[in-house]
């Protein structure tokens, strides 16, 4: 298992009292493994993910990457963002070289082996544009190949889709497979669309809403590339989507 | 990796070229037979000359005599000694004003007049009447901001007057001469003005009819009009005003309450202070004074130059003669000893500065702006 | 024939959409505008204080090609003094402003130590300065202080707001990467401020040509177009000469000014950003 979460309370301060947002969440992800997170709105499912890149503290529990302790963020735990979050100022390979700048890797040796991952994601030839002459789909794939040049232990993924419009998106879904089958590592990827998780995911997490935990895991093991119009498909989305349904009812 | 050279390189070459520009003086002043200047304010002078920012200054009183009892300088010369009897402060009024209301301006002169010749009076018999001159040395301190002994010394510098003369006279053409060689005014401002030379200029600039009106009036019970009085700041050679608004000086007197302007039957007011004579002259032009004490220079310069009808002004008496003098640190112990140095004056066009370059003429100096 | 002329007149089109001609064409007819504008008001106020635009031009003219008597200089000397004054300065400034921003913005401690300090000293005019400095740095460097708290403030906030801008999400991803608290300064914070210092240069640029009257009003070493415009309009009241001084330093203002904008563009593009 590379991945064990156990026992995870986040709690903040709040002006009465505190406002607890993820309680009792138990996880463990096997290496290799694409885990997607899905719930409502609001219910922590970022909280979870930054916890575990180390932005954010945990207020009780243990969370262990290779059976040890994370203790604030590292390139170990690579992250994708929503918002992409390149620097502006820096090439495309300058971004994906970003850290292994930081570790003191020599340039040469940092483009030996950025390039590679540049090339993966399907950027060759772009590696001297600025991220505003890139589109939000080109960004995004930039934001991969630089999380992976780090060769982190897992990627964590979050909602890297969701500022996309729908067709760049399911393209980005299907890069993100092949990227992923090439590389193998180990993905947590959140997201507010069954679809998307459908998709891509072995498992699939749902949350409860607040104080979140697991409501329910559902194993797919249906092989890729999968059918969305497949009557399987159907039938898992309505389920998991009355479940969240039923979710938000409860919080309101 | 080579764009982080490019910049190093860059923001090194600046660099080099800033402190090349800031070491590379224009000029380090060195000529030894030119007198160097800068625009220094008067009261600025003694703290400057007492620190070595300047070698010297030419100022008026009391900063003259200030800086000479500090210790820290003396007068190399007194500008009564370079020219004798020379103008300097005078009461000017708008000439518009003075049409429209000539026996207001007269009362104005009569009170100027009287506070000129109680100061006279009492110069003169401060040992037989010792507690007037106290008063007068007490109030010049008040005024001007420095102790009673800086007031006695300045008044030994200057003469407080009012009369109007031909010597008078001359010295304004000399003086209106000067600038039009200096380029600070111009043979066509003077016609533009009106005037079909400069000693006609001057011949209509001053104007003492008003003064002849004063001899034939007495003092008022009643107030016959107000001026707005304009005036230097802290500047003895305006003497005369400072004793014709003072009120205690009366007390005891069928006049008690009431100073010089008052029972002449004028009433005073006075905006605040003005730094310089061209001060005093953007007052007259912005018509915030009807009257106004100012040194004769400004007053032609910017009378000419400023050709509207607020500045069209007429000198209707006289205030000081002398009273300003170069200042020189103790280094300097001779005339000779002033080449190369430094001193500070009030800035061209001020009469100061018009007896710097007179003098350093006449001892065959030349003249340069510190720095060039 | 028709179509040679149809050629030409697209040739001149294409040429009138260059926008380096257009923007020239355009600035020219702009300052024409303005010109003819001044000379209407000049001829229908009849005013001494304000010249035509003809004589401020011979004024000018004059004052680079004859020596001034009252200060024994050209016009090109005062520039050089102002200049050197106006250069110095704004580097003393730069050289304070920027770590001390960086600092501010970066560490709350030192913000809150130094902001209190900075808060006291920002609104005093750098007018109120100059008797004191030039007491305390002489004639050298007093005029120079006064530039350098001119400039100081804004080129101070400029940083400073750049520092406290930069995206909070820019800096989880370097933390993501693996960089240490230095090296998100280094190489996330310094960078992101680059181009604000930039703008806060050039506004400090146009701030600091409008203290160069107060500089030079006392102690004016080798001339200077402050003390320049101050002696020919309240001294001489000779104005259109207060024009020629008025218009040099607003030709050096828009060339500081503009320099500085077209670095400013470089950097930008350079740094990718839009």
């Amino acid at each position: 298992m590379i991945l064990e979460i156990k026992d995870l309370m986040k709690a903040f301060p709040k002006k009465k009292g505190e406002m607890v947002a993820i309680a009792d969440f138990d996880l463990d992800v096997e290496e290799g493994e694409f885990v997607c997170i899905l719930g409502p709105s609001g219910c922590g499912k970022t909280t979870i993910l930054r916890i575990i890149a180390g932005l954010e503290t945990h207020t009780r529990g243990q969370i262990l990457l290779n059976g040890k302790e994370i203790s604030g963020p590292g390139s170990d735990r690579g992250m994708v963002f929503q918002e992409f979050a390149l620097f502006p100022w820096r090439t495309v390979r300058r971004n994906v070289e970003f850290g292994l700048e930081l570790k003191g890797v020599s340039p040469v040796e940092r483009r030996e082996r950025t390039q590679r991952f540049i090339d993966l994601v399907g950027l060759k030839g772009f590696e001297d544009y600025h991220p505003y002459q890139l589109s939000g789909g080109m960004k995004q794939r930039v934001g991969i190949a630089r999380a992976l040049a780090n060769e982190p232990a897992i990627l964590l993924m979050d909602e890297p889709f969701g500022a996309l419009d729908a067709q760049t998106r399911n393209l980005m879904q299907k890069e993100l497979l092949r990227i992923w089958s090439e590389t193998k590592k180990t993905v947590i990827f959140i997201t507010h669309s069954v679809d998307e998780a459908l998709f891509l995911a072995d498992r699939i997490v749902v949350m409860t809403a607040r104080p979140s935990n697991i409501g329910h895991i559902y194993e797919i093991k249906w092989p890729r590339p999968r059918d969305r119009a497949s009557p399987e498909f159907a039938t898992l989305r309505k389920q998991i989507l009355a479940q969240l349904e039923s979710m938000v009812k409860v919080e309101e | 990796m080579d764009k982080k050279i490019a910049i190093i390189a860059v923001a090194v070459v600046a660099i080099v070229i800033v402190a090349a520009f800031a070491v590379t003086m224009m000029s380090d002043n060195s000529d030894d037979d030119t007198i160097y200047w800068l625009a220094v304010p008067p009261v600025n002078q003694k703290d400057q000359i007492a620190q070595g920012l300047i070698d010297g200054g030419v100022s008026w009183e009391p900063y003259c005599s200030d800086s000479i009892l500090s210790g820290d300088a003396h007068a190399l010369i007194w500008s009564g000694d370079f020219w004798p009897n020379h103008p300097c402060c005078i009461v000017a009024v708008n000439n518009e004003f003075a049409e429209d209301h000539p026996e207001l301006v007269a009362r104005t002169v009569a009170a100027h007049m009287e506070a000129t010749d109680w100061i006279l009076d009492t110069i003169e018999n401060k040992d037989t009447n010792p507690d007037n001159y106290t008063n007068l040395l007490q109030m010049g301190a008040a005024f001007s901001g420095r102790n009673t002994s800086v007031v006695a010394a300045s008044l030994e510098h200057m003469t407080l007057l009012y009369e109007i003369n031909d010597q008078f006279k001359d010295y304004l053409v000399n003086f209106t001469e000067d600038f039009i060689d200096l380029d600070q005014t111009t043979d066509a401002a003077v016609t533009a003005r009106g005037y079909s030379s400069v000693e006609d200029f001057v011949d209509t600039f001053v104007n003492d009819s008003y003064m002849e009106t004063a001899a034939t009036l007495s003092k008022s019970d009643t107030i016959v009009g107000t001026v707005r009085l304009g005036f230097l700041n802290g500047d003895l050679h305006q003497f005369a005003r400072v004793v014709a608004s003072n009120v205690t000086m009366w007390e005891g007197t069928a006049f008690e309450g009431k100073n010089l302007f008052t029972q002449w039957g004028v009433d005073i007011t006075s905006p605040s202070p003005y730094a310089n004579g061209p001060a005093v002259m953007l007052a007259f032009d912005t018509d915030v004074i009807d009257m106004g004490y100012l040194g004769s220079p400004p007053a032609i310069v910017k009378h000419l130059n400023v050709n509207t009808a607020n500045s069209d002004i007429r000198i209707v008496a006289q205030a000081n003669v002398e009273g300003s003098a170069i200042i020189v640190n103790n280094d300097i112990q001779s005339i000779d000893d002033l080449g190369g140095k430094t001193l500070g004056t009030p800035g061209p066009a001020s009469i100061q500065h018009l007896m710097l370059l007179a003098f350093a003429e006449a001892h065959g100096f030349k003249i340069k702006l510190s720095g060039t | 024939m028709n179509e040679e002329k149809v050629d030409r007149l697209d040739v001149v089109k294409e040429l009138l959409n260059k926008p380096l001609i257009k923007n020239t064409i355009v600035t020219a007819i702009s300052l024409g505008m303005f010109i003819l504008t001044w000379w209407a008001v000049a001829i229908v106020a009849d005013m001494v204080y304000i010249p035509t635009p003809w004589e401020a031009l011979k004024a000018l003219v004059r004052s680079f090609i004859e020596v001034d008597p009252n200060m024994g200089i050209t016009m090109w000397q005062n520039i050089y003094a102002s200049l050197r004054r106006f250069l110095l300065g704004f580097a003393l400034a730069l050289a304070l402003a920027i770590p001390l921003g960086l600092a501010m913005g970066y560490s709350k401690i030192f913000e809150l130590l130094a902001k209190p300090v900075v808060e006291v000293f920002r609104p005093i005019p750098p007018i109120a300065w100059v008797p004191l400095f030039i007491l305390i740095f002489a004639y050298f460097w007093g005029p120079i202080m006064v530039i350098f708290v001119g400039v100081l403030f804004p080129l101070l906030s400029n940083i400073y707001f750049g520092v406290k801008s930069v995206d909070p999400i820019l800096l989880d991803a370097a933390r993501t990467q693996g960089a240490s608290r230095l090296q998100i300064f280094t190489k996330v914070v310094f960078p992101y401020t680059i181009p604000f210092l930039m703008t806060g240069i050039r506004i400090g640029m146009g701030i600091g040509w409008m203290c160069i009257v107060a500089a030079e009003m006392i102690g004016v070493q080798g001339g200077g177009l402050g003390y320049y415009i101050l002696t020919q309009a309240l001294t001489l009241g000779l104005y259109d000469r207060m024009f020629a001084g008025m218009i040099v330093v607003a030709i050096l203002g828009l060339l500081t000014t503009g320099i500085m904008q077209y670095l400013e563009n470089v950097t930008n593009r350079r740094m990718g950003i839009r």
